[in-house]
């Protein structure tokens, strides 16, 4: 059953959301208020621990317990908001922005306070310029309202909120990348440890999180816990966005609480509304182009982060991309990996080397029709010799696809070679 | 020189990071509209206001997609052939493209209008398929809607109201039922009075921002009456209307006259509004104190 009320994705109940005007009169800004005026940044903090939220842009790690890894006594601290969404299938951050983009600021400016750092940073993909207007416009607005700068409300609290436009590069997705860039550098990722929480940006404590973790926060605070925890699954509480897209009738952003079963996803009219010309699904990509495939047999997985990780996959970003029986797996391979290989920062030799043999191979076989023998030895040699040794999750990404492809759909591979 | 046309909106952004070198691609964006696209010089221009070395510059540019070493077209229509848009028609939006503009993918139109690229994923796979000229989204452009949407753009430039490459100033848009390219209304633009009574210093902040509103009004006014092209602009920049920058919102080159070959419509400085609201910013900058 659809949402009557959303978390995140509340122009659906109040169109005008977007508003600033409007977003106020709907209790907008309160829960920052009354966090700034009646909690301590620990209280906020616990809070967020206690409504299990979990990190939306992709590893689903506890929001509150990463918080918490912040070294105590150190300052200045730095918050960022990773707003370089640019995975193939993933568009829910570009809709909050265009659509709801004060409840994003609300839950930047209530993370800072509760994470105690005066400058937070909202890292746009460059792509997103319109879209960048729209947060400028918004911060501008929070500055004239007294919601932002110095001594806000009163409290003592200093908050200055920058909006930052990267320039197209996928990898400015990575929290270490984007640091990198924030610099004034390309875009290439930093040895782990020391963690962002204890060295992020400029070397300060960073505490960096996705644009819908954020939006969670406002409404967590004002409505409380346990009404969080209404939605979704003990260990999977509250809604998620899922990004959905592909040979769906309906393609968009659902906000549907977790533990949905895929199936319904895609065939209720409230969601997907079925497969364009009732075809059926072949290959389902749960969670954005890093995730390891399902197939159309695997439809009643649900929809949180055990059940796909259950059926051999992950969440991930909550980007689902359903395919249906036209599409070939050495081309959506050669595809997936394309965008691996392009967006590869050259930093190291498995993902670098790795993606471009990939897609030359894949390329010859899926795309030129004139693959040998050899060539599916190779592949599997290929991304064998890229798993575990690249320097960052994009390289090891790039594996998913073709050893997803070759696991599940080896007889079209040998069809693609020419003896 | 980049800091005597763009004054203001450089100061207030060297006041938002703790270091220098972070306005890089900010700096490097509105040096691509004022020069056309990264020339030596621009590069050389933007390390000596960052004071960062040159090679570094040139090393982000080389780094990031949307910078341009190179002369592009006044649209740059950048076309998402990723997963899922492939599989739903971007394929043969590009081929619908590169037929009816006669070029193939990274080439440039003779008239120096058009620029064609392929891209990765565009965040809209909700609305394939998708492309983006001069960073505004075009959603849903189907084969069919090829021609409306060139004529808007070609239209656009005929009227100086296209923008520049770098989108600095971009807006969205997506096909009306009559088949016309109709902008998307963003959130609205007018800054809401609080919704309750705060504090006192913050009613004086708010106090301050609304009367530097107002002398940003009457500059961008007396811009209005000076530009030749002051109706375009005054419609843009209209006082409650400011860019985030609170420049006038539309920075718009003039009409060029473009001629055949390889000829480039070069958004040179001199095209840049003849004067920017210089004071408006620098007052948010100094709210918005350095980290």
């Amino acid at each position: 059953m659809a949402l009557t009320e959303h978390v995140v994705m509340r122009e659906l109940d109040i169109p005008d959301i977007g508003d600033f005007g409007v977003y106020l009169k709907h209790g907008g800004y309160a829960a920052y208020r009354s966090a700034l005026t009646e909690k301590t940044p620990a209280d906020v903090v616990q809070i967020v621990r206690e409504s299990g939220l979990r990190g939306r842009g992709g590893a689903g790690f506890p929001t509150g317990v990463k918080w918490g890894f912040l070294p105590k006594g150190v300052f200045p601290r730095y918050l960022l908001c990773n707003c370089d969404e640019s995975e193939p299938g993933t568009f829910n951050n570009h809709q909050i922005i265009d659509r709801n983009p004060h409840q994003m600021i609300e839950g930047v400016a209530i993370s800072a306070y509760a994470v105690e750092a005066h400058t937070a940073f909202i890292y746009a993909r460059g792509e997103f310029a319109a879209a960048a207007v729209t947060l400028e416009r918004a911060v501008s607005q929070a500055y004239a309202a007294g919601f932002l700068g110095k001594n806000i409300l009163g409290s003592g609290f200093d908050l200055d909120v920058v909006v930052h436009r990267g320039a197209g590069a996928y990898i400015c997705g990575e929290e270490t990348a984007l640091m990198e860039s924030l610099e004034g550098k390309i875009g290439q990722p930093r040895l782990k440890p020391p963690f962002p929480a204890v060295a992020g940006l400029y070397g300060k404590p960073t505490i960096i999180n996705n644009v819908e973790t954020l939006t969670n926060v406002p409404r967590i605070l004002e409505k409380g816990v346990s009404w969080y925890r209404t939605f979704g699954t003990e260990k999977s509480p509250g809604t998620k966005c899922f990004s959905l897209s592909g040979h769906v009738n309906r393609p968009g952003n659902y906000e549907i609480p977790f533990g949905l079963p895929l199936r319904e996803l895609i065939y209720s009219d409230e969601y997907g509304g079925g497969m364009k010309d009732d075809r059926p699904v072949k290959i389902v990509i749960p969670g954005g182009a890093s995730a390891p495939w399902l197939t159309g047999a695997q439809l009643d997985v649900t929809m949180d982060y055990e059940g796909v990780a259950a059926a051999g996959s992950m969440l991930g970003s909550g980007a689902v991309i359903v395919l249906n029986d036209t599409v070939k797996a050495p081309h959506l391979a050669y595809k997936m990996d394309e965008f691996f290989k392009h967006e590869s920062c050259g930093k190291c030799t498995p993902c670098r080397e790795g993606t471009h043999w990939l897609v030359k191979v894949l390329h010859r076989l899926a795309e030129e029709g004139h693959g040998s023998e050899d060539d599916i030895k190779t592949l599997h040699s290929i991304y064998t010799q890229m798993a575990g040794n690249c320097f960052c999750l994009l390289g090891e990404s790039a594996v998913m696809p073709i050893k997803s492809a070759l696991r599940i759909f080896p007889q079209e591979f040998e069809e693609m070679v020419v003896r | 020189m980049l800091l005597d046309t763009h004054t203001s909106e450089i100061e207030a952004i060297l006041g938002r990071y703790a270091s220098k070198r972070s306005a890089v691609l900010p700096l490097l964006y509105i040096a691509q509209d004022s020069y056309g696209h990264l020339t030596d010089k621009a590069i050389r221009e933007v390390a000596t206001i960052l004071d960062m070395p040159h090679t570094d510059v040139y090393e982000v540019v080389g780094f990031y997609t949307l910078f341009y070493n190179k002369p592009m077209g006044a649209w740059v229509l950048q076309v998402c052939d990723d997963v899922p848009c492939c599989y739903l028609g971007a394929e043969e939006l590009i081929t619908a493209l590169k037929d009816t503009l006669g070029i193939v993918e990274e080439q440039t139109t003779g008239d120096g209008l058009f620029t064609l690229q392929r891209v990765k994923c565009l965040a809209a796979c909700n609305r394939a398929p998708v492309l983006q000229a001069n960073l505004d989204y075009v959603y849903e452009v189907t084969p069919a809607r090829v021609g409306a949407l060139l004529d808007s753009l070609r239209s656009r430039v005929a009227e100086a109201k296209q923008r520049g490459v770098s989108g600095r100033f971009a807006e969205d848009y997506a096909f009306g039922p009559d088949g016309a390219l109709v902008q998307i209304e963003r959130p609205a633009e007018t800054v809401a009075a609080p919704a309750a009574p705060v504090a006192e210093e913050v009613a004086l902040v708010a106090e301050e921002v609304a009367l530097v509103a107002e002398e940003v009004a009457s500059v961008a006014e007396e811009v209005a009456s000076v530009a030749e092209e002051a109706q375009a602009q005054a419609e843009e920049a209209s006082p409650t209307q400011l860019a985030p920058d609170g420049s006038p919102a539309g920075e718009m080159p003039k009409p060029e006259t473009v001629t055949g070959g390889d000829a480039i419509p070069a958004h040179a400085a001199q095209q840049e509004p003849p004067a920017e609201p210089s004071e408006e910013k620098p007052a948010q900058a100094g709210d918005r104190s350095p980290l």
